[in-house]
């Protein structure tokens, strides 16, 4: 699990949403916006409980260690696939690394 | 206690104003300095454009030079030649959404109506039929609420708060003479539409001052008779299309809280497109729809508040 790695982002890595970023919740899913660029994500399942997670700085193994308590998946799965999201979201401005593990 | 001419309610605020605006609901100008919150003068205003936060100084060619300032003092300055009507109508739609954003209110453009006690918001570009869609309600009984631009409140994780503003409705005498409202004694809007300030004979009763909740939110548009839910992001991400002069609110106080009352907005309230061709015909079908859909919501909201 270490040494996974997807683009910039590490399972070391601690994230947080972008202050930029407002959100809200509407039934099951998360609306949110970024103020600055005017680009607007809605978030469902499992990315939606990730953007609830994300209120506060998580690393991504503590983020990974909720959802493979929360969900049926196992965990090399969850990682990949949370690594996968969180970049995505990483490339769009929606969340940063509050501190880089990288040398 | 203070007494600057003319006192309105309007957008959840009390004004005092030197200048006639009968586009608003009058109140007894004689308020405790205390509670008024924007006081509107006549007086001199240089030519200096000023835009910055809490500060708006500028002209409107041909009407009238203005300072607005923290959402509270507002200074007119007329030109020569201009039309106290004219001047009236820019205040209403140039000068109070400047108010409302240096307050941090969020303003959408719309007129709306109240029903059953919620309000209901109908949402366009100029020309779009706002207006006459919020008269279609109105002849049928319901009160109008706001012409053109519509304050609403959001407090998380409660139904959005309307409040009333203009409470007469901007009409052409074509949809005058179609709702059979007599406009021979009503007042032009100002000098270039011709449009009347007008509204039933009988006005329905008032929603009063502390606002209603918000139902539901249309996206009048012209087209074959449609009415369609929108998903909530979708009605988000279209926000251009609904909040009014999108262009103050980079100046607006604390514009990052507007943002989230929208957000919180579109999350809590049905937002459906409104197509209609503009056919008389069409708009009574759509008002005939719109009462269905409030009659099924708000039973489904009484029904969620009624105790187990």
């Amino acid at each position: 699990v270490r040494t996974h790695q997807t683009n910039l982002l590490t399972i070391d890595d601690v994230i947080h949403r972008k202050d930029e970023m407002m959100s809200s919740r509407s039934g099951n899913e998360w609306l949110t916006m970024d103020v600055q660029k005017m680009v607007f994500f809605a978030f469902q399942g499992p990315s939606a409980r990730i953007w609830e997670l994300l209120e506060t700085p998580i690393s991504v193994r503590a983020l990974v260690g909720k959802l493979v308590e929360e969900y049926e998946i196992d965990e090399a799965s969850c990682v990949q696939e949370t690594l996968a999201h969180l970049s995505k979201l990483l490339d769009e401005g929606a969340i940063g690394i509050v501190s880089p593990t990288r040398n | 206690v203070t007494a600057a001419g003319f006192g309105y309610r309007a957008f959840g605020l009390s004004i005092v104003s030197e200048l006639e605006i009968p586009h608003l609901p009058i109140c007894d100008p004689w308020m405790r300095k205390g509670d008024i919150d924007v006081v509107l003068r006549l007086g001199a205003v240089d030519d200096e454009r000023v835009i910055e936060r809490g500060r708006r100084q500028a002209i409107i060619p041909a009407h009238f030079r203005y300072q607005v300032q923290n959402g509270r003092d507002v200074t007119i300055d007329c030109l020569p030649g201009a039309d106290p009507r004219d001047i009236a109508d820019m205040i209403m739609s140039r000068i109070m959404p400047v108010i409302a954003y240096q307050r941090g209110l969020l303003v959408l453009h719309a007129s709306a109506i109240a029903s059953n006690g919620h309000v209901l918001a109908f949402s366009g570009t100029s020309g779009a039929g706002k207006s006459t869609m919020a008269a279609a309600m109105a002849a049928r009984g319901h009160t109008i609420v706001s012409d053109d631009m519509l304050v609403v409140k959001v407090h998380p994780g409660q139904r959005p708060m309307a409040f009333a503003g203009a409470t007469f409705l901007k009409l052409s005498r074509q949809t005058l003479d179609h709702l059979g409202w007599q406009h021979d004694d009503l007042a032009l809007a100002n000098t270039s539409e011709g449009k009347y300030l007008g509204g039933p004979k009988r006005p329905n009763h008032t929603i009063g001052t502390d606002g209603l909740p918000l139902l539901a939110l249309f996206q009048i548009g012209r087209g074959a008779f449609a009415m369609r839910p929108i998903r909530a992001i979708n009605a988000a991400a279209n926000w251009s299309f609904f909040v009014h002069s999108p262009d103050l609110l980079p100046f607006a106080d604390r514009p990052k809280a507007i943002w989230q009352q929208w957000l919180d907005l579109v999350g809590s309230v049905q937002v459906s497109t409104l197509d209609q061709s503009g056919d008389f015909f069409d708009l009574s079908a759509a008002a005939i729809r719109v009462e269905k859909l409030v009659t099924r919501e708000t039973s489904a909201a009484n029904n969620d508040a009624r105790p187990r």
